[in-house]
């Protein structure tokens, strides 16, 4: 019976190393994402453009040399030159400007939605895996009918209850990405409320809620980062996708989705109005899933998509 | 001598790149092997020696980032490693068969045994489906496998470990190879399972002439099974002998610390031998005798110069410059 | 394998009914019922609040709740209140575009993204893989709505931009919706069969002179494509979603371009219909997901 004991004692080994590995210590994690932007030129590339872009976005008024509001009826319809780099649109407006003031509330409604659905995810996610039986129970039925949904109906008929305003897109997108992040949490709670350190700090008397926040969270925390980076891009084709049908953002407001929709009637003639915001979505959406994709690589090679 | 040879390795060199690195690491070091037809000859060391890496570029089956960087392979006279792709898949599973050390892993889990065995039959051979299963059974029933018609159709997860080690064997025996490498093909097993599976081996390799090449680290399969014996250190063979001389006395500091290490009968309390320090890396070598900075009886020489592989008598060869002729085992 | 199939199905039942009531919840908070929104001005009060009785519209929430489910069981998902016909009706006459606008993209997805993804894992590193996971998630990270438009106004002189009659009109609707969940599967493809290449037993697959052609294809390709079967699940879902717009753009009487006219025009009865509708084909989808999943993989199937 040696030899099988010695396989047996080998696994043993191997899960303990697992267990280690995964629980890294935020100097570890630290350390493997500069890897993996040495290595990752995608994942360093992404995160120069969302730099840019939201450098961009908030020095808007330093960047554009022309009011994005400003109808100006000798100039419609322009196509892109030195003076109107996008052209303008029909109603004699600087596209240019327009994208990046527009991408302001694309931009809040990539970042806002994410931050609530994180807060609210994580919370969720951690009251299911530690408390369990009804709580668990409960949160995760719900959370599966969430995940049930296409999310884009879901959030259509959120708008349709609630009415188009951009606090409405922010309860409308928070609540399709909650759910995912609640799960993830979740099983994570589960796996490392089983480890030695969790028991030890139990069997010291630290009280439950000093175990959730102290030793729990900070070790959910890179895949975290990695769900939110990753729930940003989804967020912003959300957006998109429901000012296009119409019951997203609203004029006077404008984001880079909305522009697509009022341009589409001029598309054969003046193609720059659908091509530029358009242009700024894909740039933004392939950032930030570039950064993310490395993040999680680096972070945890074996969570996939 | 020719004639009676099978497969003659010389000057194996085989290296590794590894990732951001320009330099390579070389793991199998100017390895000369001979292998006797209707023998079987053991290669053994530690892990991390070289000698799996040696098997896997006879097969040519190294990883993407392993290249064999000069060496023949003469395979009944061919030259194996300047065949192209093509001859050599022709030879692998055919006339060079290798089972492996994990059988768990090493068995597909969503084909049938059945489908696996078969495979390289009809692969290296034109028969019918029906042929094919008829001699699959047969050769299940060979390497002692209770009712072969059933297993023929179950999935390796619904076998034994040692069971499945007995389908890689009667996979890899299946066309009557002439020779057969098995890296620690009892390693992950129990005790028990692995005399039955070293007698298995000794049976088939009688009754078809096959000769093996047999990796091992544990000194007592090679007692079990082996003829002849290569002792590996840090890619380079350190010895060679055959298995009585080897046993009755062996030469070299590093095989006789391998044997002292073996755990024996005798005088309570009596500490087991340890070889000290671990095998060095690949890529920071020590110069002189790759073993000297272990050794205990290393001098000056020894770190500064690199031992030849000497003929001590009858084929007995030893790469140390103060062999032990004869002499006990510590 | 029965009994696991029946668990699962038995799981699925609270999701539904949850799905539902939140569906139900959502939509019967608004306020403002059809006859108010409709007869205001053509009625009194009184004739309202007697209407209103006739069609149970002042029952509790629970009670009417139940009532719908009732009825949705029956095939009735009530009237529309603008057309004038059942949701039923409706979505029976919507559904067949929507399903066969669906299973072309989702076939354009598979024959595109498995080969790419294999080809990919293939010549790892190489500049086809580079090129090709490049414009996957190129693929994945454009805009539905973006592609539609840029492609109908590139080829509206060779091929139909609206409605689904003849076999050309399926091209462009088919690669709109198919293109993100092809780069989805080329992705999962390649990175599965990475994985799988690194296992023992292809090794061994190795070792009896298979070709690398036939390693891949006989050993490899079989265990690298059980992953990708979950993601069917999910690809129905975003398939059924990314219809709405596909359908809307290209002028598709189906299943998503009914809930956006609900919505435009504040049709309740034919949203909530729609939407739970859509739903209920995404439950379905998963479960069918894990059926096939356990039919394929000979370790799940013993337990």
């Amino acid at each position: 019976m040696k030899s099988k004991k010695d396989v047996y004692s080998a696994e043993v080994a191997q899960e303990m190393l697992e267990a280690e590995a995964e629980i890294q210590t935020s100097e570890g994690v630290f350390k493997s994402i500069l890897t993996m932007f040495r290595r990752n030129k995608a994942a360093l590339l992404g995160l120069i453009v969302i730099v840019i872009i939201l450098l961009m976005a908030f020095f808007a008024p330093v960047v554009c040399r022309w009011n994005p509001t400003e109808i100006r009826l000798s100039e419609i319809k322009k196509g892109p030159s030195a003076e109107h780099w996008f052209g303008t649109d029909e109603l004699g407006r600087d596209v240019f400007a327009r994208v990046v003031y527009g991408s302001r509330v694309s931009l809040m409604i990539g970042f806002v939605p994410s931050i609530i659905s994180l807060v609210l995810g994580t919370l969720l996610g951690l009251a299911a895996g530690f408390l369990g039986k009804k709580v668990d129970a409960v949160i995760m039925r719900l959370a599966d009918v969430v995940l049930a949904f296409p999310s884009l109906l879901l959030a259509m008929v959120v708008m349709y209850t609630l009415g188009t305003s951009i606090l409405n897109l922010f309860i409308a997108l928070s609540i399709i990405d909650w759910a995912g992040t609640a799960r993830i949490v979740r099983a994570q709670t589960l796996s490392l409320k089983e480890k030695e350190f969790v028991e030890a700090a139990r069997s010291m008397g630290v009280s439950r809620w000093k175990i959730v926040f102290r030793h729990i969270l900070p070790n959910c925390l890179p895949n975290l980062i990695v769900l939110f980076t990753l729930n940003i891009p989804g967020s912003i084709m959300w957006e998109s996708s429901l000012s296009f049908l119409g019951v997203g953002t609203q004029p006077p407001d404008s984001s880079w989705g909305l522009m697509v929709s009022q341009g589409k009637e001029f598309a054969y003639m003046c193609p720059w109005l659908i091509l530029a915001p358009g242009l700024a979505i894909l740039v933004t959406v392939m950032a930030f899933n570039f950064l993310g994709d490395g993040l999680r690589d680096a972070i945890d090679p074996y969570m996939k998509t | 001598m020719q004639e009676n040879t099978l497969l003659r390795v010389k000057g194996l060199y085989t290296s590794f790149a590894s990732d951001g690195r320009k330099d390579r690491a070389t793991a199998v070091n100017g390895v000369d092997l001979t292998i006797p037809r209707r023998k079987t000859v053991g290669l053994v060391g530690e892990s991390g020696c070289g000698k799996s890496v040696t098997a896997l570029s006879i097969m040519g089956l190294l990883a993407d980032n392993g290249r064999v960087d000069a060496g023949k392979a003469l395979f009944n006279g061919e030259d194996l490693l300047a065949l192209s792709d093509r001859e050599m898949r022709k030879i692998r599973g055919n006339r060079i068969s290798m089972i492996f050390q994990e059988p768990m892993t090493s068995l597909n889990p969503v084909l049938t045994v059945g489908r696996q065995i078969s495979e390289a039959l009809r692969l290296h051979s034109d028969i019918s489906s029906r042929e094919a299963k008829q001699k699959c059974i047969e050769i299940l029933d060979k390497v002692g496998i209770p009712e072969p018609e059933k297993r023929f159709v179950c999935y390796p997860h619904q076998l034994s470990g040692g069971l499945r080690q007995r389908v890689m064997i009667g996979m890899a025996m299946v066309l009557k190879p002439d020779l057969l490498i098995a890296d620690e093909p009892t390693t992950a097993l129990d005790v028990s399972i692995e005399a039955q599976i070293l007698r298995l081996m000794r049976g088939l390799q009688e009754e078809e002439g096959t000769s093996i090449l047999m990796i091992t680290h544990n000194l007592g399969v090679v007692a079990e099974i082996c003829d002849e014996v290569y002792v590996m250190y840090a890619g380079e063979v350190v010895e060679r002998a055959d298995v009585f001389t080897l046993f009755r006395e062996c030469a070299h500091p590093y095989t006789r610390g391998l044997m002292a290490s073996l755990p024996r009968m005798r005088a309570k309390g009596e500490k087991l031998y340890n070889i000290r320090g671990t095998v060095p890396n690949l890529r920071a070598m020590p110069a002189g005798c790759r073993f000297s900075p272990r050794c205990d009886f290393a001098c000056e020489k020894c770190r500064r110069e690199k031992p030849p592989l000497e003929d001590l008598g009858n084929g007995h060869l030893c790469r140390c410059f103060f062999p032990e002729k004869g002499g006990d085992t510590l | 394998m029965g009994k696991f199939i029946i668990k699962r199905v038995l799981v699925t039942i609270p999701v539904l009914l949850g799905m539902i009531f939140l569906i139900f919840f959502m939509l019967n908070v608004v306020p403002g019922d059809p006859l108010t929104v409709m007869m205001k001005e053509h009625l009194n009060e009184d004739v309202l609040e007697n209407l209103r009785a006739n069609m149970h519209l002042d029952d509790p929430f629970l009670v009417r709740y139940v009532r719908y489910v009732w009825d949705a069981l029956h095939g009735d998902l009530g009237m529309s209140w603008k057309l004038n016909r059942s949701v039923t009706n409706l979505i029976a006459t919507a559904f067949p575009y929507t399903l066969k606008l669906a299973i072309a993209a989702a076939l354009f997805s598979w024959v595109m993204g498995i080969p790419i993804g294999i080809v990919s894992a293939v010549k790892k590193n190489s500049l086809i893989d580079h090129l090709s996971m490049g414009l996957s998630l190129f693929g994945v990270s454009m805009p539905v709505f973006w592609i539609a438009l840029i492609l109908q106004e590139t080829f509206k002189n060779i091929l139909p931009i609206s409605g689904l009659s003849t076999w050309q009109s399926y091209i462009l609707p088919t690669i709109v919706l198919g293109w993100s969940s092809a780069g989805r599967i080329a992705r999962l493809t390649r990175s599965n069969l990475l994985e799988v290449m690194r296992n023992d037993y292809i090794r061994t697959a190795r070792s009896k002179g298979l070709s690398p052609l036939r390693v891949i294809t006989g050993h490899a390709l079989k265990n690298a494509l059980i992953p990708v079967i979950t993601v069917m699940a999910i690809q129905i879902a975003s398939l059924l979603s990314g219809a709405v717009i596909t359908e809307t753009i290209f002028s598709i009487p189906g299943v998503g371009r009914l809930a956006v006219d609900a919505i435009n025009k504040r049709d309740m009865p034919l949203l909530q219909g729609t939407v739970i509708f859509t739903a209920v084909l995404i439950i379905a989808g998963n479960l069918l997901a894990d059926v096939l999943y356990s039919v394929v993989d000979p370790r799940i199937r013993v337990e």
